[in-house]
């Protein structure tokens, strides 16, 4: 029997774990933290295969909601779900041949909790059993992003920490205002209250849980923490925040506005304030000397370009908001994994300094092209089919405004990408050659299979989308799943 | 107008004033103080939220009549819990930051930009 | 500029929600059906006479192993990010002859009044966060008193990682006997005696040993820094 609680239990079993053996015997964290990840990702991958058919409900304490706590795993949260736990446990993977930051046992307990975190928001049926998670995720992601203890990484931790913390005291507003007018914290249970209380306290609530989630999910003018985190963090840790992180949040902020606060309102403001992230980012991106924060710009940017997709709100738009979250995940999480090898090996972080890296080593080169090239949906690549479906779902409604935008954003975006890659490839006889661990490359390699059989064969994995937007549409078909179930 | 007023009042007052005090100061120290006042004027407002007039803690022996809420006190614990633990996260990155420094004023840390 | 704009956002936003609460929630009535089930069955349903402990440990006990999870998570992040550092020692003033002969004598109530706290957390108020944080300040004192003191880190982090395995395991064993994680497996006794409320009391003990060894921890590695 999978339950969703064995992926938080088995989580904490393993944190506690490395706390318990860890003055006796060191550096056992990598191994435990790989191990239970894999385990999660096991729970998480059969939990996804079941929802598809009958959504998971879980129920803790021995009681029904809205008397306890619930997880739920329907087809939305599991493709989430799955994504977050494969990103999370490629890097895990990738960790194994790569040195963790120092100290490393702590370290991978803070990856797992991380995790864990990001999975229970993702499962979480409860408004205050979210911010619990949020709180662990953000807490975690601080302490990760920090832990280099280099300036600039203690930048972007106490940045990061700031802002997070007054976005997520909003939230708490927000719920006490909610559970001030219906009583209840069940976010089924407060969206079938919704239509009985007051329009106003609603529409306040509404304001406030866009804010707070806005800032995790890196959208303009909430992100400023962002490029400093992921400029600060180790490349690892940027891929947790470009894969899991931002995609937890970004969760919350859909199923959040989408089930409770269903207003009109809803779908101008994610598509304005996506737009803008969107632009601006790319911009910025456009003017950056250094690779990871350039990539960390594009990633706020990408963030953006899936939110206002999703604002547009129509099955189809929905199906490509998923779909081009999927994409960036992969993409992302590899080029940072891929800077990470780089300066582990070379020590470089400058965009002139890579300067003939590709043509030195072709695997790399390689691996650096097509992540790029899926980002920018070259065809044949994954990235063509979202990137596709998003300009075809933005045309169907009519929004030409919005899609030209997003056709601008984009060839910026080309354009900076391009100009790296052009350097990437570079005639330069000073190169350097890397030493490329296998193992280190396996995530890397894996992902850009992933890219490559997609883009060849989209339908294999566009009706789990298909499914996933049914279920995020139909918020009614949620709330009687919980409450009437 | 109820007579809830003046806690409602209090509690907004106390997250306005914590911010503020979180963007305007220039030291990290006191921005975390502006944090945790902030973090106070959110509890006192779930707790307000909960009030139920003329009621005793919900603690059911003999002699209660009427008892307040019971949610949003678990719910402050869990919170306060929560803050504790954000503040001593960002105290051990203020101590790191200072280390590396030499000053808590975010003006001097270069790159630290808003 | 742009964060000015926003500051001012938010305070428009936060007035609002003052507004809003102010017209339109009721203030001190009787309104929730969750919280009247809670005070109306909670004590037949859990044994225990403390509702908000029983709301706490069992109704939203998943919260709860969150926030133990935080506040672990906070111990462990303290300890990574202060992991090897040293400003110039100074030199420490022993303290007063007062201070560490009543620190002898006040020590083992506070940590019996520390456990009083978490044991009885079902009946009176308290509990094992209050408990654990009350037998941390004990160490503190110890700290104060004895400049030279130590706590062992693997005598912590034996207690902590036990303590929390252990909380998991209650938890799954209630999964397994009762299909509901964190459910309440043991019998529920009397209300109002000590040795009722089936698993509130063991969760309570295990949450007061955990917060007092991570909290304990913290004050360790805060002082150890000043090395």
């Amino acid at each position: 029997m999978v339950n969703p609680i064995l992926i938080i239990a088995i989580s904490l079993f393993g944190a506690f774990f490395i706390a318990l053996i860890s003055p006796f015997v060191k550096r056992t964290g990598k191994i435990i933290a790989f191990l239970t990840i894999g385990f999660d990702l096991y729970i998480g991958a059969s939990l996804a295969l079941k929802s598809l058919r009958t959504p998971v409900i879980a129920y803790t304490a021995g009681f029904k909601p809205p008397f306890s706590i619930n997880l739920v795993v329907e087809p939305f949260s599991a493709v989430f779900l799955l994504i977050v736990l494969t990103i999370g446990f490629l890097i895990s993977l990738y960790y194994l041949a790569h040195p963790g930051e120092e100290p490393e046992d702590k370290f991978f307990t803070l990856l797992i909790l991380n995790l864990m975190g990001a999975s229970g928001i993702i499962m979480t049926g409860d408004l205050f059993n979210l911010f619990v998670f949020f709180e662990i995720t953000a807490i975690s992601s601080y302490a990760l992003v920090s832990i280099r203890k280099q300036k600039a990484s203690l930048e972007g931790g106490i940045k990061y920490l700031i802002i997070s913390s007054i976005g997520s005291s909003l939230f708490l507003v927000a719920i006490a205002l909610l559970y001030g007018q219906t009583g209840t914290l069940n976010i089924a249970d407060i969206a079938a209250k919704l239509p009985f209380i007051n329009k106003s306290v609603a529409l306040v609530a509404f304001l406030l849980i866009l804010v707070a989630f806005f800032v995790e999910s890196e959208i303009f003018p909430f992100n400023g923490w962002a490029p400093d985190a992921y400029q600060g963090a180790g490349e690892g840790i940027s891929a947790l925040l470009a894969g899991v992180i931002s995609k937890a949040g970004l969760y919350a902020l859909i199923r959040l506005t989408f089930t409770l606060l269903d207003l009109p309102l809803r779908s101008k403001l994610l598509i304005v304030f996506g737009i803008m992230t969107f632009l601006i980012a790319e911009l910025s991106a456009l003017k950056q000397k250094r690779v990871k924060r350039m990539l960390a710009y594009s990633s706020i940017g990408q963030m953006g370009l899936v939110v206002a997709i999703f604002g547009i709100g129509t099955i189809p738009a929905l199906k490509a908001a998923i779909f081009q979250g999927v994409n960036h995940a992969v993409s992302k999480v590899a080029l940072f994994l891929l800077v990470g090898m780089v300066i582990k090996n070379l020590g470089i972080y400058k965009l002139d300094d890579y300067k003939g890296l590709g043509r030195k080593n072709p695997l790399l080169g390689l691996l650096f092209s097509l992540a790029i090239l899926n980002l920018l949906g070259f065809p044949l690549f994954a990235g063509f089919w979202s990137k596709l479906s998003i300009l075809l779902s933005t045309g169907k409604q009519g929004l030409y405004l919005l899609l030209s935008l997003i056709l601008t954003g984009a060839i910026v975006e080309v354009y900076y990408y391009v100009r790296f890659m052009k350097i990437l490839y570079e005639r330069n006889e000073e190169a350097s050659h890397l030493e490329i661990h296998l193992l280190e490359a396996m995530p890397i390699i894996a992902m850009a299979a992933f890219i490559i059989i997609i883009g060849v064969n989209p339908g294999l994995i566009t009706p789990l989308f298909e499914k996933a937007s049914e279920a995020i549409f139909m918020k009614f078909s949620y709330i009687n799943l919980v409450i009437g179930g | 107008m109820n007579g809830g007023a003046m806690f409602y009042g209090a509690a907004i007052a106390l997250i306005i004033g914590g911010i503020m005090i979180a963007a305007t100061k220039r030291n990290l120290i006191k921005i975390i103080i502006g944090l945790n006042i902030m973090e106070t004027g959110v509890n006192l407002l779930l707790i307000t939220t909960g009030y139920i007039s003329g009621g005793t803690a919900p603690i059911m022996n003999k002699t209660w009549t009427k008892v307040v809420d019971p949610i949003p006190q678990a719910l402050v614990l869990t919170a306060i819990v929560i803050g504790v633990a954000v503040t001593a996260m960002a105290l051990s990155i203020v101590v790191r930051i200072y280390e590396k420094n030499n000053s808590l004023d975010i003006r001097k840390i270069k790159e630290m930009r808003w | 500029m742009i964060k000015k704009v926003l500051i001012i956002l938010l305070f428009v936003l936060l007035g609002l929600s003052l507004y809003s609460v102010v017209k339109y929630n009721t203030f001190g009535e009787d309104k929730t059906v969750v919280a009247r089930h809670y005070i109306d069955y909670g004590m037949k349903e859990t044994g225990s006479q403390n509702i908000v402990t029983a709301v706490v440990v069992l109704y939203r006990g998943f919260d709860t192993l969150g926030e133990v999870t935080v506040l672990f998570l906070a111990a462990t992040a303290l300890g990574a990010l202060l992991h090897g550092l040293r400003f110039k020692s100074k030199e420490k003033e022993p303290s007063s002859l007062i201070v560490s002969t009543a620190a002898r004598y006040i020590f083992p109530l506070i940590i019996l009044f520390g456990t009083y706290v978490f044991v009885h957390g079902h009946l009176t108020p308290g509990g094992g966060f209050p408990g654990g944080v009350i037998i941390a300040s004990a160490f503190l004192l110890l700290f104060l008193a004895y400049t030279q003191k130590e706590v062992s880190e693997k005598t912590l982090s034996l207690t902590e990682g036990t303590a929390g395995i252990l909380y998991v395991i209650t938890g799954l064993l209630g999964l397994v006997m009762l299909n509901s994680f964190l459910a309440n497996f043991l019998p529920k006794g009397i209300p109002g005696k000590l040795l009722s409320a089936g698993i509130i009391p063991l969760i309570y003990i295990l949450i007061g040993f955990k917060v007092g060894a991570e909290m304990t921890g913290v004050l360790r590695n805060l002082k150890e820094e000043e090395k």
